[in-house]
């Protein structure tokens, strides 16, 4: 066996560890979740037979890395990317498990989600719900550290702008937290 | 919809974020080159923070982006809140069905095995019934009986062993099966009496 070589026990570990996030990221990108699924199949079906994991440093990132080029790939094939549109059909299956059921929140969220530029859609994603650091998303992304925090800063007011009613208008649901 | 593409580069604020000296919404600029500076040394300190902390080895945490940001306890609350929701997990790999598959091979395996057992069991029940024994043994030793010929078996086989006075007999008795007895000096076999008749042609 060869030495970098990845057992595909260790592949499907990864997969149940970090599939959720890498799911978000590819449905981020394709707006559409089938499409996104396939990607992350087809992803960790190549590397359990090729089983080349063994040589990457970073394997979360690579992962993040091999499902965006996946992505991208399937793109250039079909010459198309499916708007995210909250109204349309693709769109209606959700994206979250929302915190105490509360469905209209996830919609909200991922309404908020759709109306963002796409790359700072990625950028969030990417930090909030892959946890990678801003390095990370720097490599994965090709730009710059400080561009990657720039777009989260800015993603996260307009999620914040889009999701949450003005303080006059609605009580706040992160004023609880706030102690 | 399709989706905006951002066209702003990401050193530009963005459309309505409020930053620190910058008026609410709707409220007019007192003072546009202030403000300009302020944005500028915002601007400046955060991406000042960023580097230092990747310099570090450290992850570039998004809160330093607003140690100079009134928004930064709201933020941070934000945050929280939106690692609240999970993201949905995926369909299982097709693969993992694949790893299950030597056990339903075992599965099928065993109800073959045990359909052959069933058949083995009820195969010899029917053989083994009363009505279908063979003869007995005797018929071979008695001689003055009409002896049938019989095709050999292992039963028979086995008798024979267990009955003859030695294996050399047992063995001619398997080898040459008995002759029918002789009719009767007043009887007749249908064979013998075709054979005498003569037909005139």
């Amino acid at each position: 066996m060869h030495p970098d070589r990845t057992d595909a026990a260790e592949i499907e570990s990864l997969y149940r560890q970090h599939g959720a996030a890498l799911l978000l990221f590819a449905a981020a990108i394709t707006g559409e979740r089938s499409r996104a699924q396939d990607a992350l199949h087809h992803v960790f079906l190549k590397l359990i037979e090729n089983g080349n994991l063994g040589h990457a440093l970073d394997k979360k990132a690579y992962l993040f890395a091999c499902v965006r080029n996946a992505v991208l790939n399937e793109a250039k094939v079909l010459n198309r990317h499916t708007p995210l549109d909250p109204d349309s059909a693709v769109f209606t299956s959700a994206w979250f498990t929302p915190p105490d059921r509360d469905y209209a929140a996830e919609h909200a969220l991922r309404h908020a989600l759709s109306i963002l530029p796409r790359e700072q859609r990625l950028v969030i994603v990417l930090h909030i719900w892959g946890e990678l650091t801003f390095a990370q998303i720097a490599d994965l992304l090709e730009i710059s550290a400080n561009t990657a925090a720039s777009r989260y800063r800015y993603a996260l007011a307009r999620l914040r702008e889009t999701m949450l009613p003005a303080p006059n208008d609605k009580e706040d649901p992160c004023a609880s937290s706030r102690g | 919809m399709p989706v905006p593409e951002d066209e702003r580069l990401s050193d530009e604020p963005m459309k309505g974020q409020r930053m620190k000296g910058q008026p609410m919404k709707g409220q007019p600029m007192k003072d546009e080159g202030i403000k300009d500076q302020r944005l500028n040394a915002d601007r400046q300190n955060n991406e000042r923070v960023v580097h230092e902390q990747l310099d570090h080895g450290q992850s570039a945490d998004p809160s330093a982006d607003h140690l100079m940001s009134n928004a930064q306890p709201i933020d941070e609350k934000f945050e929280t809140h939106l690692k609240q929701f999970r993201p949905v997990d995926p369909q299982p790999l097709p693969v993992e069905r694949r790893v299950h598959a030597p056990q339903r091979w075992f599965v099928l395996a065993a109800w073959a095995a045990a359909a052959a057992a069933v058949v083995a069991v009820a195969v010899l029940g029917f053989h083994a019934r009363p009505g279908r024994i063979a003869p007995p043994v005797e018929t071979f030793a008695v001689v003055d009986q009409p002896v049938k010929p019989q095709s050999l078996t292992i039963r028979t086989a086995n008798a024979l062993l267990a009955t003859a006075p030695s294996f050399k007999e047992a063995i001619d008795q398997m080898a040459f099966p008995p002759k029918p007895a002789p009719l009767p000096a007043d009887k007749h076999s249908a064979l013998a009496e075709l054979s005498k008749e003569k037909i005139k042609l």
